[in-house]
């Protein structure tokens, strides 16, 4: 059973797709019933995933030790290639697989208010689940660009159809924005495709854990230029997605253009394949040119420009989503930060951060979905008041920007204090100016709050209802998480740590 | 008048009375000639008369080459002759089928009147 | 020239005798049936001989060694099996196309049909020419075909430009190729390409050498549609009939490049002969001539291609931009780089009939192909759209699709390629690097127009249209092909099983 679980995990949503196919488009309710069904039930196996994980069971010896060797699958596929079928997972894969199960069952609630062509939505839908899920726990090269690229064309269209008035110019910019950084990443596993080649090592060309282990174009002691490109060539691939400045201009316009669900999803799961890109293949591929000062430093200075420049931008925005879209920006920098250390406070935090961002600002999106459906405008200025008037949404957006904020006691806080531990260790001055973000961010978090929700309660908003049960169904799980992962961090430290620790090992 | 001497004065003397390189530069001045008629008129059937032009000049390549190698090849050089002369007829019906049909439509031959496509 | 003709000799080209007897038939039966059925006789007729020939070749792909039929005018090796089986299924499926629209108007189709077939003939001995004139045969075979074919819409302006385009800018071209194998024959006394080209690479006189190859490989620099010859592919894909513009994208082009290699491969001959006009610059200066044509193709194409709104120009200036990729890989001599060459062929092929059949439904019902006509299709033609959508991701050479296999095939050949000079000659080494760059780039730039139609038909918003009628057949051969286009993404499944 255990061996299936992966497989099932990533391919369980294809079964979704095909009984959705068959249904007829007139069945809305049935449509929902179906996807949302199909993602709790991969809600479900990855909760029994997380539980069957055991974080201590690594076995070092081999490349694929440092992976759970129950749920490890390996078959051939293109054998003149070396091409493997090949799906595993360590403690910072199960972290995001459950982030992604949680959040694909959490949007499908949001989603239910969209009435357009229901059944090709939640086809996209699912299909992008299916993407999502590959990504996380692909142990193979050329597996792991395939489905990369598999999540590109769901939410192109995804965006398109459903998204707002400038959804076809979002859409399209997103997709090339994205296959511009994954083709760069093409060119890095040819290269590496052709090096094992010449060494003779075919059999380990594509395996991610083998290249990890065996670093052929390691020139010890020195650092070569091609060490170096090709290490920017991937970064660049997965720094479009995380955002970095300069490449982040994709992600106001995709947020704000696509619809609720999706916005959550973009946020919640497909920034974090970026971190997830650099945790995985950037940096335990070319760890000597990583491990370079004046890359340790020009990273940890792009992670910082993220945390400023995200807040600066949030700081001016007078449409809500555009805001949160800005905060995503800033939050992923502290990912970057943390992660350009190198040190295992810094790495936890940034793997830490991830979730936390993914848990925070899935439930902001949800939060400014739920504003939208009754207000059908984001203007920041002509909101406020609204806790009067829908308490219990008041309540729960409250626990969102609070997260957000990074307020002790919820999950928001925890990634951050380690990431300044991290940094601190490292330079101080770059802590200087990143603690500069956190005032930042308090003080967009606070005004948008005070602008919307806080004051008199106006006229124009008494028809505002209160949550609908599905918002409830979505937002609450969300919030609950927040505060329990907020409360009691060693939940997901315990599961992630070890991971951390050998990625840290690897630069030493 | 001794036209031979004359030459020989002018200076074109050659060993042999007419050397491979004379056939040479001929059907090179011919292929130029063919090459000019065809990229310089505009008139369809001019084109074709270049093509022709180009063709026949390779022709007399072939059987230059091959008489003045001894006749290797098995008469390679009759051989070429006869498939290009029969290729260059064939090809030259097929043209002017085109251009039948191209006058049917824009009532003229003129290559430049006929750009519809543009864009 | 004692030997007689054997049944040896005669049983390799048993296809091509299948061929030739189908256009027989095919002008025969044409005479017997009524104007209105003519076009799905005929048509029958060509994919029955087709197929035949396409199962004889597979029959004799089984443990064959190089053969040279008919005292060495022809060379029957391995790749003139798979390139042949790949013309006869190719032409097949286009005449499934002709069988499910009917661009021609009311007329009998047996001319259509056997010119056709004559072309995929014309095709087939291209590839497996060694002597000067066969070679010139087949290929003026295959052109004349052509230029016919593309004129071949009765009363159509646009058909009779293309024709005349196609017919000017290729006889020219061709004469130019003729005049430049007569020195060829002039310098090597010999007909034969194999020996010739030999010969040459051992010649002396490199400035002489440079001009007559660039003339011998005028007309397939032409017909490849490489820059700075390109200028008639888009009018002539555009005024052609739909049907002729698949053939001319997919089985002309696979037998030009496969002509192209059997003239280039006896001998690394570029490569020699320019090293010796310039001197001690090194050899490479063929492959830098090389990227600099497919380089400027692919650009050229890929920007010139983002302002067009007709379907078919689309296409045409797409098949700019592949042949620009395909050269790439050709500047890589290796015997993997021309296995991934044949499988890009099979993939593009795919990509371009099924795109190509779903234009020829479109102008069915519109009578043009440009893009507005499109609006609103995602709504009443969803599983065609879905198939467009299929054909244009492996154009543009995206996962899950074959066509990012194919193209993932053709950058290793050439990365294989890179690396290995990289150490011994850094420029040349790193040039091969940009190249690739420049490819790929290139690759996310044709996204944006691929996607064109795409976005029109279910982006864009329109009045109620009317459901495009679809008869099954058609569906049923886009599903087909789409299926393929996904399940090719395993390249093993062809590369395996090609033994070069």
């Amino acid at each position: 059973m255990e061996k299936l679980l992966l497989s099932l995990i990533v391919f369980l949503p294809i079964f979704g797709v095909a009984i959705i196919l068959f249904l007829p488009a007139a069945r809305l309710q049935l449509i929902r019933a179906t996807a949302t069904i199909t993602c709790a039930l991969v809600l479900a196996l990855s909760v029994y995933l997380v539980y069957i994980f055991d974080p201590h069971a690594a076995n070092t010896g081999t490349a694929l030790g440092g992976f759970n060797k129950a749920t490890l699958i390996e078959l051939p596929w293109i054998k003149s290639f070396h091409i493997y079928y090949r799906l595993g997972i360590d403690g910072l894969a199960v972290s995001l697989v459950f982030l992604t199960a949680l959040l694909s069952f959490l949007a499908c609630f949001i989603a239910f208010p969209i009435k357009l062509q229901v059944k090709a939505f939640f086809v996209l839908y699912l299909l992008l689940v299916t993407g999502m899920m590959g990504v996380f726990m692909s142990l193979d090269f050329f597996l792991f660009y395939v489905f990369w690229e598999v999540m590109l064309l769901p939410m192109y269209f995804l965006i398109g159809i459903w998204g707002g008035e400038r959804r076809a110019y979002a859409a399209i910019k997103f997709f090339i924005y994205t296959l511009l950084g994954s083709v760069l990443i093409l060119v890095v596993i040819l290269a590496y495709y052709f090096k094992m080649s010449a060494l003779g090592l075919n059999e380990y060309a594509f395996n991610i854990p083998e290249l990890i282990m065996r670093r052929p174009f390691d020139e010890h002691p020195t650092v070569g230029w091609l060490q170096i490109v090709l290490f920017f060539c991937l970064f660049i691939g997965f720094a479009i997605k995380i955002p970095v400045f300069p490449f982040h201009t994709w992600l106001p316009d995709a947020h704000v253009e696509a619809p609720t669900a999706i916005s959550v999803i973009l946020a919640g799961v497909l920034l974090k394949m970026g971190g997830y890109g650099i945790l995985r293949i950037n940096y335990p591929l070319l760890p000597e040119v990583a491990s370079l000062s004046w890359v340790m430093y020009f990273m940890a200075l792009l992670g910082v420009i993220n945390i400023i420049y995200g807040a600066f931008c949030a700081l001016g925005q007078t449409d809500f989503k555009r805001l949160v879209a800005y905060s995503s920006v800033s939050h992923m920098g502290y990912a970057l930060l943390g992660i350009a250390v190198l040190s295992n406070e810094g790495v936890n935090g940034a793997v830490f951060q991830m979730f936390a961002h993914g848990i925070s600002s899935a439930m902001m999106f949800m939060i400014v979905g739920v504003l939208y459906e009754r207000a059908h405008h984001r203007d920041l200025n002509r909101f406020g008041g609204i806790a009067r008037q829908m308490p219990n949404y008041f309540a729960l957006a409250v626990v969102a920007f609070f997260s957000s904020l990074g307020l002790p006691a919820l999950i928001g806080f925890i990634g951050e204090i380690l990431v300044f531990l991290g940094v601190y260790r490292y330079s101080a001055e770059l802590t200087g100016i990143a603690l500069i973000g956190l005032l930042l961010t308090a003080s967009y978090i606070l005004l948008t709050m005070q602008r919307v929700y806080l004051g008199d309660p106006k006229e124009a908003h008494n028809s505002y209802r209160d949550c609908t049960v599905w918002e409830y169904c979505a937002l609450v799980p969300l919030a609950l998480s927040s505060i329990v992962f907020g409360c009691f961090p060693g939940l997901l430290l315990d599961l992630v740590k070890n991971s951390s620790a050998a990625f840290v090992k690897l630069f030493s | 008048m001794n036209f031979e001497r004359m030459i020989t004065e002018l200076g074109f003397t050659t060993t042999a009375p007419v050397g491979l390189h004379s056939y040479l530069v001929v059907a090179a001045i011919l292929f130029s000639m063919g090459l000019a008629s065809c990229l310089l008129r505009k008139n369809a059937i001019g084109i074709l008369i270049g093509i022709e032009l180009m063709l026949n000049a390779a022709v007399l390549n072939f059987m230059a080459f091959w008489r003045f190698s001894g006749g290797v090849g098995g008469g390679a050089g009759p051989m070429a002759a006869i498939v290009l002369m029969v290729m260059a007829a064939g090809e030259a019906a097929i043209a002017l089928a085109i251009f039948l049909n191209l006058f049917y439509n824009f009532t003229s031959v003129d290559v430049e009147q006929a750009s519809n496509l543009e864009g | 020239m004692n030997e007689s003709i054997s049944y040896l000799d005669l049983l390799p080209l048993a296809p091509e005798i299948v061929a030739t007897c189908g256009i027989m038939v095919v002008l025969f039966a044409d005479f017997f049936t009524s104007t209105k059925n003519s076009r799905l006789v005929c048509a029958a007729f060509g994919v029955i001989t087709n197929v035949l020939a396409a199962g004889i070749i597979t029959a004799l792909l089984v443990g064959h060694s190089v053969l040279y039929p008919f005292s060495e005018i022809l060379i029957v090796d391995a790749f003139a099996f798979y390139m042949r089986l790949f013309f006869y299924s190719a032409s097949a499926v286009i005449f499934l196309l002709i069988m499910a629209t009917n661009e021609f108007g009311p007329v009998k189709h047996g001319e259509i049909v056997s010119l056709i077939l004559g072309a995929t003939l014309g095709a087939s001995i291209l590839v497996m020419a060694n002597n000067l004139l066969i070679y010139i045969f087949a290929l003026e075979t295959l052109s004349i075909c052509s230029y016919v074919l593309a004129s071949a819409k009765k009363f159509n302006r646009a058909s009779a430009e293309a024709g005349m385009k196609y017919f000017l800018y290729g006889a020219l071209t061709t004469a130019m190729t003729v005049y430049g194998f007569s020195y060829i024959y002039g310098l090597s006394k010999t007909l034969n390409i194999e020996r010739s080209m030999e010969l040459l690479a051992n010649y002396d006189s490199g400035a002489l050498l440079v001009v007559v190859l660039l003339l011998s490989t005028a007309a397939i620099l032409f017909k490849l549609a490489i820059a700075p010859f390109h200028f008639w592919c888009p009018d002539v894909y555009q005024g052609s009939p739909t049907p002729i513009t698949a053939f001319l994208a997919v089985v002309s082009k696979a037998a030009i490049f496969a002509a192209l290699f059997r003239l280039l491969l006896p001998a690394s001959l570029f490569m020699f002969i320019l090293g010796k006009v310039y001197g001690q610059v090194s050899s490479e200066l063929f492959v830098y001539l090389l990227f600099l044509l497919a380089g400027v193709t692919m650009t050229l194409a890929n920007i010139s291609a983002l302002k067009q709104n007709d379907f078919k120009r689309l296409l045409g200036y797409s098949a700019i931009a592949h042949a620009g990729y395909m050269l790439l890989a050709f500047s890589v001599l290796h015997v993997m780089a021309i296995k991934s060459l044949m499988f890009y062929f099979l993939v593009y092929g795919i990509a371009n009939i099924g795109a190509f059949w779903i234009c020829s439904l479109m102008i069915a019902r519109y009578g043009h192909a440009h893009l507005s006509a499109w609006r609103g299709l995602g709504k009443t033609n969803p599983t065609l759209v879905i198939c467009l959508f299929i054909f244009l991701l492996s154009l543009i050479g995206l996962p899950p699709t074959a066509g990012f296999s194919g193209k993932f095939l053709l950058f290793s050949a050439v990365m294989n390629q890179a690396l290995a000079i990289l150490y011994k000659d850094s420029v040349l080494g790193i040039s091969y690097l940009l190249l690739i760059l420049l490819a790929v780039l290139n690759s996310v730039i044709s996204l944006v127009y691929y996607i064109k139609p795409i976005k029109v038909a279910v982006l864009e918003e329109s009045d109620p249209v009317e459901k495009l009628p679809v008869s099954k057949f058609s569906s049923a051969c886009l599903i087909v092909l789409a299926v393929l286009s996904l399940l090719l993404i395993d390249f093993d499944l062809v590369i395996a099983n090609i033994k070069l």
